[in-house]
């Protein structure tokens, strides 16, 4: 590690820590500083004028100048940056012209529906990848690595948006086995009390048994494809990671000391290849959460993809750049936790 | 909130429960589909958008109203009679004694008073609609009064058809409020705006708000002090839901009464469908191509004469359009007062490249044309952009959101716009001055198509504005006819289509009264039996 | 990285022994019968490309409104779109989209991620922070919103879609590079051609860069897959390449509204996404197995 370099001197493990601590803080600010300037930068040179979808095409000159100056367009793009930065830090994200609500609001409403869609997805691929991974290691160039790799990668080639649309047609308007687009059935929509944000768990809770399984009939195929796209990643690198433990020589330590082959794979492989798949697993939920975009306008999913696709359209900055910063965050956060968990969990890296 | 969440949630179960495997909304609720994502305020002050019209429309009720059937009959709401003094300048309404808000509270003069003048004094967004008469903040108190409970006197700037004010008065502008309980939520001297933009009401029309959810669903409640015949069902639900295939299918289920934007194509697979039935009613929405003459090939007049004979006007309407498409060439859509039956332009690429080469310009032309990414515009303007390269005209499309396609047209920078009109009041003059009227003759200097796309309309313009200051009826129609088959001639608009407004709804669905827009319709008299 | 000192018979030598590697290399690749599937498909892709006027059956761009939404038939073998023209030809046509997309990005994603990552790699401090922060950030934004915000940004076309995808592909290629720059900046060879004068640039490079190129390629040929998913996806969304032109992913756009009648009109033009992005991966697939050390080492 390049790190390790620049600490020739031996220094006391407390302060080292203080020190790690320190420098990835200052990591973290720096790139969501920088998140912040370069979503606010690109919307603000996106040619949809904000004023317009506020007052209307038909508005005079008047209405259109009023509204110019409230939303402060007038001043230079840096001040404009400063102050957005500096609201933000006072944890005010904004109004949202298009909902008319503050934009945190927004969010907390958004967000838990691809949050709760996002984490089903990745269930399905860890239940389903790591195995497949394993197996596909273990009879390595044999006819199941051969099957399970090609599984992979055509969840790795199909375009996910065609496969929802494909998967609608099929199992909805031809056999009917589950629910089409959106959450649960229009009349079901606004009747739970909104505690968590999760339709499944928010139903339970109201012990709504009707809605939480008219929810789960919405949800499987959406999360389905999620879990195939995730599972096309986690059961290639569980895979390799795999591959790379089998050929080591615990491995046929045990094997000569008459371990079974289910001990040898599963006690001891695997449970080696955990860390490098829990960062696997972390790196994978960030990709879910950026895959879901293009499923949620499939599905007309009311989550965060869908709320910063239409905003976007609409020209509502505010909208725009918190849902950004939101899913920016999600995804800094998952990386370094993927990384502080490698740098802790592996020995070697200590 | 909740516990009516949970009455709702049970009386809906059982209902679903009862009616098995195929679900069915409740008789007492109608669940209508539409795109509502665009709606920014509920506010009926400044409220613009389609759906957002349409659902203040049930809430809101201006002083007068028109027949839809028949749009040049007037007809009192809140107004029980009216008067026009002779010089044409000053209007006295009577208000009705029996109207009522959702409140309790009776509807007075005071009520008309202060909801008219606070669309002027907020300088909102659709406050053109009254300005053109000459309103303003500083003589609006004067102008707009009421002389007791009952009685409500407006003076206008000058002296225009009568009709044009009452339809003005009877658009989405002139939605009156319940002065009393607006009054108790202003802040920040907001004449009430933030509180009635969002999750508040305070009408006389037969539904009040519930709840909106921005982008996904909006809850109208009966209202229970209603003053006029009782509403036939106690909630309507307004679910956002796009896509018209998606739409259909949600129909076909049960799932939704109404399917507000169907596509020709699902329009053809419910058609044996016994559970729905399509009812067909009047649309005042033109389609068109608006040509910007600040292009030098564009301000040609026999290129643009040539590119009219460019569409294959019928073969569109025939297959893409398929009944929800009527060639118009004229810039009044049917139905209204002055309307012409003149359809003088079909395809006809010979003469087409006759007149191109009489106009001396080198062909092939490039023109940059900006399309909304919604059906039917796509399409049409693919099949146009078949016909023009025929002649040498290379349409150059760009297909983008309905937000950058309003930009791009207010911002002048582009060659070709296809673009839809749709009237803010059922009076000709909506039309003739969008597309007529040059800023030089406007009262109020506004700016209008002509000028966006850099058309000086001569004497057209002029004559525009006499025709709706003629008080005589039968004169005015006669000015607008002349005005028109001018226009259709020599104007850089490229009028195609008028459109036919077709709605889908389950069989059960009664006494639905479509308007003469997508944001008209009227749903105080609908009952599901 | 010929010396001038070398004299002809090592050049020769050279040049035989580098044959004779390619003749390994490519007996290899054949006993990968995924890899030869991939290269199938890679070539097919090209030669529909190259051959589109011969293959078409009809214009791509001719309306014919009377067909509109034919079923697949005789005349139309995927049917008809929504304006009557035929889906097999746009396919057809729509394979050089495909290329001229993949191709604009790889030629300007590549070298500009290659070019920062072996600068900060060399460099070092300050300068490989900056450029590192710079790269995170990029990295952080999901790509597909990145992408989109770039295209609303600059106009939807097919050139700014390519551009918006070289935003969100190059920073892999920085990372890669650095990483490999690292390792050499402090072997003995740069080390020796250091101290013999030659300029940070020099080493920059004729002698870093070079020594990430396999590892680079690798990479491309993976992301190849990846650039048609993305491109296609912008195309879905309205973004990509405007009409007339059959890209892809707008043939899907508008076939979504015809899914539940007419399936043709959206499937067909995602099959050919999936096969062709397929061939990209399992060739990228057999590359990979057969350029990484590593694995060669197993084998």
């Amino acid at each position: 590690m390049s790190i390790g370099k620049f600490l020739t001197r031996p220094v006391p493990p407390a302060l080292r820590f203080v020190f790690g601590i320190g420098s990835w803080l200052l990591t973290v600010a720096i790139t969501l500083v920088g998140l912040a300037a370069l979503t606010f930068l690109i919307g603000r040179v996106v040619p949809i004028d904000p004023v317009l979808r506020i007052v209307g095409e038909k508005a005079p000159q008047s209405v259109y100048d009023r509204v110019f100056l409230e939303l402060g367009l007038n001043k230079p793009l840096y001040q404009q940056f400063w102050e957005y930065l500096a609201a933000l830090l006072r944890g005010d994200f904004g109004t949202s012209f298009s909902t008319t609500r503050p934009v945190l609001t927004d969010l907390l409403d958004f967000f838990p529906a691809t949050l709760e869609l996002s984490s089903l997805g990745l269930v399905l691929g860890i239940v389903f990848g790591v195995p497949m991974g394993v197996a596909s290691a273990y009879w390595h160039e044999k006819w199941p690595d051969h099957l399970i790799r090609v599984i992979g990668l055509i969840g790795y080639s199909v375009p996910i948006f065609w496969l929802g649309l494909v998967g609608l047609f099929v199992f909805y308007f031809k056999l009917g086995w589950v629910s089409g687009p959106g959450q649960v059935d229009v009349f079901f929509q606004g009747v739970v009390p909104h505690v968590t944000g999760s339709i499944l768990i928010d139903s339970s809770l109201a012990g709504e048994w009707e809605i939480f399984w008219n929810a789960v009939s919405h949800m499987t195929l959406p999360a389905l494809l999620l879990g195939y796209y995730s599972l096309a990643y986690i059961s290639r690198m569980t895979r390799s990671v795999m591959l790379d433990q089998l050929s080591r020589e615990y491995v046929l330590t045990a094997r000569l000391k008459g371990a079974s082959e289910l001990q040898v794979v599963v006690g001891h492989a695997l449970r080696n290849a955990a860390i490098p798949l829990v960062t696997v697993v972390a790196l994978s939920y960030g990709g879910l959460l950026e895959g879901s975009v293009l499923i949620e306008t499939i599905f007309s999913w009311p989550g965060i993809g869908n709320y910063i696709y239409s905003s976007l359209f609409a020209a509502d900055m505010n909208a725009v750049l918190g849902g950004t910063l939101l899913v920016g965050c999600a995804f800094v956060f998952l990386n370094m936790l993927s990384d502080v968990l490698y740098r802790t969990l592996d020995p070697r890296s200590r | 909130m909740r516990l009516y969440k949970t009455i709702v949630a049970v009386a809906l179960g059982a209902v679903m429960s009862a009616s098995g495997a195929i679900a069915e909304t409740p008789k007492n609720t109608l669940v209508i589909a539409d795109a509502i994502d665009d709606i920014i305020t509920l506010d009926p002050g400044e409220v613009s958008e389609v759906a957002g019209v349409l659902t203040s429309q049930q809430i809101y009720q201006p002083l007068v109203t028109f027949d839809v059937s028949d749009p040049t009959k007037i007809t009192g709401v809140l107004a029980k009679s009216w008067e026009v003094s002779p010089d044409g300048k000053t209007f006295t309404f009577k208000m009705n004694p029996d109207a009522k808000f959702a409140s309790g509270n009776p509807v007075t003069a005071y009520d008309a008073e202060f909801s008219l003048q606070r669309v002027v004094l907020m300088d909102s967004r659709i406050s053109f609609i009254l300005t053109q008469f000459g309103f303003n903040a500083d003589n609006v108190k004067d102008w707009i009064k009421a002389t007791d409970d009952s009685t409500l006197v407006i003076q206008v700037g000058d002296v225009y058809a009568p009709s044009f004010f009452l339809y003005c008065l009877s658009s989405y502008t002139g939605g009156i409020v319940d002065s009393k309980t607006v009054m108790e939520h202003v802040v920040d001297n907001d004449y009430g705006n933030a509180w009635l933009k969002q999750n508040n009401s305070a009408g006389s029309g037969p539904y009040v708000l519930g709840k909106w959810d921005p982008k996904q669903s909006i809850l109208l409640n009966r209202n229970e002090n209603y003053w006029g015949a009782a509403p036939g069902v106690d909630r309507i639900f307004i679910q956002q839901m796009p896509e018209s295939a998606t739409q259909r299918l949600a129909l076909e289920k049960g799932d939704i009464d109404i399917a507000n934007k169907l596509q020709p194509d699902d329009f053809d697979a419910i058609e044996n469908n016994p559970d729905i039935k399509v009812l067909e009613g009047n649309s005042s929405t033109l389609y068109y191509f608006g040509l910007n003459v600040r292009n030098e090939a564009l301000s040609n007049p026999k290129v643009v004469e040539a590119m009219k004979y460019l569409v294959d006007y019928k073969g569109i309407a025939d297959t893409i359009g398929r009944g929800t498409l009527n060639v118009h060439q004229t810039m009044i859509p049917a139905g209204f007062l002055g309307a012409i039956d003149y359809n003088p332009y079909t395809l006809d690429i010979d003469k087409a490249k006759e007149l191109l080469a009489e106009s001396g310009v080198t062909l092939p032309i490039k023109l940059e044309t900006v399309v909304w990414n919604t059906p039917p515009y796509t399409e049409f303007a693919q099949a146009v952009q078949a016909t023009m390269s025929q002649a040498g005209i290379n349409l150059d499309l760009q297909v983008v959101d309905g937000q950058q396609w309003l930009d791009r047209y207010r911002s002048h920078d582009l060659d070709i716009w296809v673009g839809l009109w749709g009237p803010d009041y059922p009076d000709p003059h909506s039309n003739v001055k969008a597309f007529t009227v040059n800023t030089k003759d406007t009262p109020d200097g506004s700016e209008g198509l002509a000028d966006r796309f850099g058309w000086d309309a001569g004497k057209l313009s002029a004559e525009a504005m006499a025709a709706v200051r003629e008080q005589d009826t039968d004169k005015r129609r006669a000015m607008y006819e002349a005005i028109q088959k001018e226009h259709t001639n020599s104007s850089p608009f490229i009028y195609m289509f008028q459109d036919a407004r077709k709605v889908a709804v389950r069989s059960d669905v009664k006494g639905l009264v479509l308007g003469i827009t997508y944001s008209d319709d009227r749903y105080g008299g609908v009952t599901k039996q | 990285m010929t010396l001038p000192t070398q004299s002809e018979d090592i050049r020769s030598d050279l040049r035989a022994a580098r044959l004779a590697e390619f003749k390994s290399f490519a007996r290899r690749f054949m006993r990968n019968p995924l890899g030869i599937v991939g290269l199938v498909i890679v070539i097919a892709l090209l030669v529909c490309a190259a051959a589109a006027p011969l293959l078409a059956t009809h214009d791509p761009y001719l309306p014919i409104l009377s067909d509109r939404l034919s079923a697949p038939s005789a005349e139309y073998w995927f049917g008809a779109d929504e304006l009557g023209r035929d889906i097999y030809s746009r396919i057809i046509y729509g394979s050089r989209l495909t290329l001229l997309i993949v191709g604009l990005v790889i030629v300007t994603s590549a070298p500009v991620g290659l070019v920062i990552g072996a600068v900060a790699g060399n460099y070092g401090g300050w300068i490989d922070r900056i450029f590192m922060r710079i790269t995170d950030v990029f990295l952080a934004i999901p790509k597909l919103l990145l992408a989109l915000a770039f295209v609303a940004a600059l106009g939807p076309g097919i050139v700014n879609a390519a551009l918006a995808i070289t935003l969100t592909a190059w920073p892999p290629y920085a990372r890669l590079a650095r990483a490999e720059a690292l390792v050499v900046r402090n072997s003995d060879y740069v080390n020796a051609i250091r101290l013999a004068g030659a300029s940070q640039f020099r080493i920059v490079v004729f002698h870093i860069m070079p020594m990430c190129m396999s590892s680079v390629i690798v990479r491309m040929t993976f992301d190849m897959a990846g650039i048609i998913l993305t491109a296609a996806g912008l195309g879905f969304i309205g973004l990509g390449a405007q009409p007339p032109l059959p890209e892809w992913g707008a043939m899907i756009s508008t076939g979504r509204k015809f899914i539940f009648d007419q399936w043709w009109v959206a499937t067909v033009p995602g099959i050919a996404i999936f096969v062709v992005s397929l061939g990209f991966n399992l060739l990228g697939d057999a590359m990979r197995d057969l350029l990484d050390p590593h694995l060669r080492q197993r084998n």
